[in-house]
């Protein structure tokens, strides 16, 4: 039990620190970029030398780097990442919105892939050699290989008929009751959870099988064959898991890139989430809104290592540091 | 029940290799193990003892083909597949693995390891289950709260205590030991031959010892068959085999052993084993054989009598009286 609270009180300090470390990156990197915020606006065309100064003096950009950066500190502490250009709301409160439409989909899509995959890959393993096998493997290594934006056209190409192509709800439904306005979105939710799924599946379904196929060839896997276990007690609660060590450090790993990876599916099925806020802010030389959902991006890539570390703890009684 | 509990007959084992040409692993092995017997299965490394083993206990992976006749209490079990083994594993039948570190597996209690093949009758409550794997633990002379702790957090002798702890839970009446002591500094190696002594004379337990170490067998076992190249060439009483061995190779592997306080010069034996997966013309040992003769290539020997209780397999010993 200390072992445990040790390590885990080690592991948060890293990824606290890990953070503070983004947060301070975050803020040099928008100040390093040549020209400032002032010079950058388009939207003050033919302004005057003196209207710039004034602008700069307004918004603290003539004072020192350090000042800004403890007000940078100070003002982020209280949630406050600055307004949108675009639209005049706090950029906290847009990338709220934006990530509060992202988390399920992605999520939903992700679980679903963890489920199909281990068990693909569990399968393919338990039957190796077999043409279930091979069936298995060659289409896991198909969509492993397919881009995610090309897999979105491809469904959209397919499905776009049964499930709402765009969106994240349908706009004529009037006064919907919880209950319905909670299966629209589900039902906008289908397509691109669907490719997050399914550019996750294959990756998830071939780590499984080689994780397993190493596991099965263990000594302690031949002694579960020995004591006479069923096929099914042998798969879960001996090979499974020792491989869910390697396989969970991928499903947390690859949970961070996806986050970033969703611009692209979150364009092509206009899904409003954080992907298409990033798409957006940068078309329209969002400033603060960049810089906020960079800072978003970092902090969800961070957290999903430590969860991914968490897990690994939970299930190695081995690692000591 | 003086009747033998396990008679194996003609066992022979191919592994699948490359370009057909099949690795002919163990070749028309045969013997019996009647209750409280104390067997050894001894020769050098890749003579086929494991295969053996685990040929009887239908335990070799699809890439083997086994044939011949395996019978539990006159049962054959060989030809009917997993099922048909399946109700001796563990209860008439256990197994002690060589390397203790992989046989248990990594990521589970030692306690839930034995409790898992604890007979259910009825419903056995989980603390019960552990209660009687603590036993088990201080039956080998471990400590029972020994049941909570990792494979890793014990040494290689504990380990090896553990998984004869193990062992025992399916309260079986043959145990199979590959190479038990293998690994262990020579102290350890002592007390764990000791305990499956006491072991077999408390609980009325058949022992099948395995090793490569000729001299070692005889502190537990009072018959040995030796095996070279996947057969058996020799098989009599342990003393007879010290004494008066009646193979060259049985006599040659003796003197290749240290024994304590013999004083006698160490010799290896020369060459090595011959290839398994070509047809062996004649006897297989010839080409490292001090005593061949021109025969000897012409027909492979056949284990003959030589002795009361006691057969070799070459063509001089069949000569002599
Ligand atoms: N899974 C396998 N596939 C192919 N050959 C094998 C396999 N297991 C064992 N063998 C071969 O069978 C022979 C006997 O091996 P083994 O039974 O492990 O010997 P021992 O236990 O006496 O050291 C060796 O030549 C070995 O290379
Ligand atoms: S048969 Fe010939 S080669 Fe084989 S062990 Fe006997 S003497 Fe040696
Ligand atoms: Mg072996």
């Amino acid at each position: 039990m200390n072992r445990g609270l040790d390590l885990v009180l080690r592991r948060t300090a890293v990824a606290l620190i890990t953070i503070f470390c983004a947060i301070s990156l975050n803020f040099l990197l928008f100040r390093v970029v040549p020209g400032d915020a002032v010079s950058n606006l388009a939207r003050v065309p033919n302004s005057t030398v003196a209207q710039q100064q004034a602008l700069r003096h307004e918004f603290g950009l003539d004072r020192s780097i350090g000042v800004q950066y403890v007000a940078y500190l100070r003002e982020l502490a209280h949630g406050n990442l600055g307004r949108s250009f675009a639209n005049g709301q706090p950029v906290s409160k847009n990338l709220g919105e934006a990530l509060g439409n992202t988390l399920p989909m992605v999520l939903l899509g992700t679980v679903v892939a963890i489920l199909a995959g281990i068990a693909t890959g569990v399968l393919g393993a338990v039957r190796r050699g077999t043409r279930t096998d091979r069936a298995l493997t060659v289409s896991s290594l198909t969509v492993y290989a397919l881009p995610a934006q090309w897999v979105g056209l491809l469904l959209l190409f397919l499905l776009g008929g049964v499930f709402p192509s765009g969106g994240r709800v349908d706009e004529f439904l009037i006064e919907p009751s919880p209950w319905q306005h909670t299966v629209d979105v589900l039902w906008h939710m289908t397509l691109p959870s669907l490719v997050v799924g399914l550019t996750l599946f294959g990756q998830y379904a071939l780590l499984t099988r080689t994780a397993m196929l190493e596991t099965l060839a263990e000594d302690y896997v031949l002694t579960a064959r020995a004591k006479g276990l069923s096929t099914l007690r042998i798969v879960r609660h001996h090979a499974l898991r020792n491989a869910m060590l390697p396989i969970s450090t991928l499903i947390a790993l690859s949970l961070g890139s996806v986050v970033g990876g969703v611009v692209l599916i979150e364009t092509v099925f206009s899904w409003p989430g954080i992907g298409r806020a990033i798409y957006s802010a940068v078309t329209s030389r969002d400033y603060p809104m960049l810089q906020g959902a960079f800072l978003v991006l970092t902090v969800v890539v961070v957290v999903c290592n430590y969860v991914s570390d968490l897990i690994y703890l939970r299930l190695d009684p081995r690692i000591t540091v | 029940m003086n009747g033998p509990v396990l008679e194996v007959r003609d066992l022979n084992v191919w592994f699948d290799g490359p370009g057909g040409r099949d690795v002919h692993a163990v070749r028309g092995v045969s013997f019996d193990v009647r209750p409280g017997d104390r067997l050894a299965l001894v020769g050098e490394s890749g003579c086929g003892k494991t295969t053996t083993v685990l040929g009887v206990l239908g335990l070799l992976g699809a890439t083997a083909s086994v044939s011949g006749s395996v019978r539990v209490d006159g049962q054959e079990v060989l030809t009917g597949g997993d099922a048909a083994m399946a109700p001796y594993r563990w209860g008439d039948l256990s197994i002690v693995f060589q390397g203790a570190l992989n046989a248990l597996n990594p990521v589970r209690t030692v306690g839930s390891q034995i409790a898992e093949v604890l007979p259910r009758d009825g419903r056995v409550s989980r603390r019960a289950a552990l209660r009687r794997a603590g036993e088990l633990l201080e039956r080998v002379g471990m400590a029972a709260r020994n049941v909570a702790f990792y494979p890793h957090e014990l040494s290689g002798g504990m380990r090896q205590r553990a998984c004869i702890a193990m062992a025992l839970a399916g309260e079986p009446r043959v145990l199979f030991a590959d190479e038990p002591t293998t690994a262990l500094d020579v102290v350890v190696q002592a007390q764990i031959l000791e305990l499956l002594d006491r072991l077999a004379d408390e609980l009325g337990l058949a022992i099948v010892l395995i090793s490569h170490d000729l001299g070692l067998v005889g502190q537990l076992c009072d018959r040995a068959m030796v095996m070279y190249a996947g057969r058996a060439v020799e098989e009599g009483p342990t003393e007879g085999l010290y004494t008066a061995p009646r193979h060259p190779y049985t006599r040659l592997l003796y003197e290749a052993t240290p024994v304590l306080g013999a004083d006698r010069p160490l010799r290896s034996i020369g060459g090595s084993p011959p290839a398994l997966d070509v047809p062996l013309a004649g006897c297989a040992f010839r080409g490292r054989c001090p005593d061949a003769e021109d025969r000897c290539s012409l027909a492979e020997p056949a284990l003959t009598p030589v002795a009361p209780a006691h057969r070799a397999a070459c063509h001089l010993t069949g000569r002599t009286p």
